[in-house]
């Protein structure tokens, strides 16, 4: 049996500029959601010996490609509203964003830890937004 | 709709693999390596849903993480491909 699991050795190694947008899950009961799934994060993972209350999160880091706000919208096609913010807005809220996963994933928490503010955050992120990735994915 | 497995599908570690708790499954003793799920959050049509594959279980912190992989298409797909080839469930 094993503890939670240090992230800090498994971060890469990447801090993302300011004008990155961040895609977040939008959908109904958007707030409990994002409280369970914080929840469940921090029962696994620590980041400097103290438990990450955090959610998944995705970044548009290029204009084309893989990473693009497209090509992220269509990864997340399962889902029909999105919040968006820039990494920037995100940042001068007191939050930030750890490189967990394989790129863009990001895990997005409360500036240096603690709990997520949730209420904050869906503030910063403001109106939903239609993916036109999920329409896509019911048609196709 | 209801779901094997409650997820949050765009959740990640560092294994690239989406990833959830055996706990949040109504029925545990399904989800094993190679089996195909339902995972996502259930309540409300626009709840994201997708079909998926077991991957693989690892007990961490005294949880059972389960990691799997989304699969392309929606369930009604494999529906129709489970009746064009008249496969007995």
């Amino acid at each position: 049996m094993s503890g939670r699991v240090e992230q800090s050795g498994r971060l890469r190694n990447e801090s993302p500029p300011d004008n990155a947008i961040v895609v977040v899950r939008g959908g109904p009961n958007t707030v409990d959601k994002i409280g369970r799934h914080a929840a469940k994060t921090a029962k696994l993972w620590t980041y400097e010996g103290a438990p990450v209350e955090g959610i998944s999160v995705f970044l548009a880091l290029g204009d084309s490609g893989d990473h693009s706000l497209d090509s992220v919208l269509a990864s997340m096609s399962t889902y029909r509203v999105v919040h968006l913010a820039t990494v920037g807005q995100l940042r001068a809220h007191g939050f930030d964003l750890l490189a967990t996963g394989r790129r863009p994933h990001f895990t997005l928490r409360s500036a240096g830890g603690g709990t997520l503010r949730i209420t904050e955050l869906l503030d910063v992120l403001g109106e939903r937004h239609l993916n036109p990735h999920f329409e896509l994915r019911r048609k196709s | 709709m209801k779901i094997d497995l409650r997820a949050d599908l765009m959740s990640q570690d560092h294994t690239g693999y989406t990833w959830s708790l055996l706990e949040d499954a109504p029925d545990p003793s399904i989800i094993v390596p190679g089996a195909l799920i339902l995972a996502g959050e259930e309540g409300d049509p626009d709840d994201p849903v997708a079909v998926c594959r077991v991957v693989e279980l690892e007990e961490i912190n005294s949880h059972m993480v389960v990691r799997f992989e989304i699969l392309p298409g929606d369930i009604e797909d494999y529906a129709v491909l489970v009746k064009r080839h008249n496969v007995n469930v």
